[in-house]
């Protein structure tokens, strides 16, 4: 007698696509796709998902997390300051105080325990999954085009994988810095950036959070994409201000789906 | 003197309660939207572009203009060109406080930067002087240079991903040697900046060559700590008694101190382990102020 029930190889697999497809058949439409699932593209799901809303988290890793795992020189511990260690309590995850106004903690406990609230909140993922392209509709950005992640470490010519299109009511930009939505519409001639900023501070995280929001209709920019769409200073692994822009754009997102909801 | 609350919604407010109301048409929203478009446009994307931005996207005036309501939250971080800066407050100045009689000081929290004829790059601020005349609280933190030491040490630590505990630290241990953010030193600095304000708008020059001086041009926190922050000093002021600063060696128990040094570009060596005079104008500034006082009997008070 065995530990395990037996089962064929053709029932994991048959539950491996029919689970797969059943979801992503009932994302291909939903309120909101967030590109990148670092901690400022979690937080915003989780506050979203949490008040209801269809959340699709596309990362184009296989991980979930971004660099929320590690702090510097790939030491696992994270830093955040004052307020933002309120996240932390909400979340459950445990920190001390460094210094005053300054807390440490576990980057992998951290890290889990935001994935695992996002996902308890209802947020579903496509990982292994690369934005391509957005989708347009009266003026407004629409939904985004995928796929995956693998063809891309493929030689052109072997790859003719066309790619598959979502739609949904907001996007939002999480992408770190290379803000791969608001560039996109930049090449297209449809929005303009500001790059990088110049170094005139030492941080900016409240600058990150007070410019987090609707960057053009339709798409919403958050985290360390802020920096690159507006020219916000650049600044150090503060994962605290990723945190709260998380926050924010989960907030502005609501108001607007709130305001289409009414017009 | 009067103290008003935020320069921007003190005269949006003024503006929409007199009567009639001194807004365009379309009324106080109307006014903020070009104030917004006005003041998003004076962001200086990059030190070495000849002049701000001119061409903000929508969400940096939608940010501007949010900042005109009361009671919002205003992050610094970006620079303003000081003088574009200073002809929008001037703009909303009642024609009846705009004359010579009238002096305007705005502190803000917002970097302020210019770029001087001559110059190839935008400069840090903590002040520009004119009318009104703008005072940086962050400028006073980012403008002049902290100790070397920070940088270097800020540079090594922050390739190895720590500059974030490390600026922490250093701020911790070497905080006496520069001004931080919420510094409590601020305020004193703050009058000392306040009083080159009276001094441009008296029509003198706004600034001293004595690094002794309120009036002393500072590039290096240091300067700005030697020339503004000396330690307690009861009823900082114009009063001639608290204004003067005392010759070497004239104060109570205090022996002669060796000279500051400073050479061009570097950072000056300033003597920390002797008593330093008491703050205060230079003797020049002081008879210059003194000279004015009695041609214009006005009383006033820092």
């Amino acid at each position: 007698m065995t530990l395990f029930h037996p089962v064929s190889e053709k029932d994991v697999t048959r539950a491996i696509v029919s689970g797969f497809m059943k979801q992503f058949e009932q994302y291909v439409e939903s309120d909101l796709v967030i590109i990148g699932a670092g901690p400022s593209g979690l937080m915003a799901g989780r506050e979203l998902a949490l008040r209801g809303r269809k959340v699709l988290i596309v990362e184009r890793n296989n991980y979930l997390g971004g660099g929320f795992w590690i702090g510097g020189y790939l030491m696992n511990k994270v830093t955040l300051r004052a307020p933002s260690q309120e996240v932390l309590d909400e979340l459950g995850i445990p920190y001390e105080e460094a210094v005053e106004g300054l807390y440490v903690a576990d980057g992998p406990h951290a890290c889990s325990k935001l994935i695992a609230a996002a996902c308890d909140a209802g947020v579903k993922f496509a990982n292994m999954t690369i934005f391509e392209d957005i989708v347009i509709r009266d003026q407004r950005v629409a939904g985004v085009v995928i796929n995956w992640t693998p063809i891309t470490s493929l030689p052109r010519q072997i790859t003719c994988v066309d790619p598959v299109a979502l739609e949904c009511t907001l996007v939002i930009d999480a992408t770190g810095h290379d803000a791969c939505v608001v560039s996109k519409l930049e090449e297209r001639g449809m929005m303009k950036t500001v790059g990088f900023g110049a170094m005139w501070v030492e941080r900016s995280e409240d600058l990150v959070v007070e410019y987090t929001g609707e960057a053009y209709p339709g798409l919403i920019v958050a985290g360390m994409a802020v920096s690159t769409t507006y020219g916000v200073p650049r600044m150090g692994p503060t994962f605290g201000g990723m945190l709260l822009s998380g926050k924010k754009a989960a907030e502005e997102a609501l108001k607007i789906l709130e305001g289409i909801k009414t017009a | 003197m009067e103290e008003r609350g935020e320069f921007f919604v003190y005269h949006l407010e003024r503006r929409g309660n007199s009567t009639p109301p001194a807004v365009p048409t379309g009324g106080i929203e109307a006014l903020k939207d070009r104030l917004s478009l006005s003041l998003a446009g004076t962001k200086v994307r990059r030190p070495t572009d000849h002049g701000p931005s001119r061409d903000p996207l929508p969400a940096e005036i939608a940010v501007e203009k949010r900042r005109l309501d009361p009671g919002g939250r205003r992050p610094f971080g970006f620079l303003y060109d000081g003088y574009d800066l200073m002809q929008i407050a001037a703009s909303l100045l009642p024609m009846e406080e705009s004359s010579r009689a009238h002096l305007h000081i705005i502190f803000t929290n917002q970097l302020l930067g210019t770029r001087e004829e001559g110059e190839d790059r935008y400069h840090a601020r903590v002040c520009v002087l004119g009318s009104p005349s703008l005072i940086s609280t962050s400028g006073m933190v980012e403008a002049p240079a902290k100790p070397r030491e920070f940088y270097i040490l800020k540079r090594s630590l922050e390739a190895l991903g720590m500059g974030e505990t490390a600026e922490v630290e250093f701020a911790r241990e070497a905080g006496a040697r520069f001004l931080d953010h919420d510094d409590p030193r601020m305020e004193e600095a703050a009058c000392g900046y306040a009083l080159q304000a009276v001094f441009h708008w008296i029509g003198a020059e706004g600034f001293c060559g004595d690094q002794g001086c309120r009036l002393f041009n500072a590039h290096w926190q240091r300067e700005l700590l030697a020339a503004q922050v000396r330690g307690p000093v009861p009823g900082v002021g114009l009063a001639p008694e608290a204004g003067v600063m005392p010759e070497p060696g004239s104060e109570p128990g205090s022996e002669p101190g060796p000279e500051p040094r400073f050479e061009p570009g570097s950072e000056p060596t300033l003597p920390t382990d002797v008593p330093l005079p008491a703050i205060g104008l230079c003797r020049c500034h002081l008879e210059q102020l003194k000279r004015w006082k009695e041609s214009a009997p006005i009383t006033f008070r820092l």
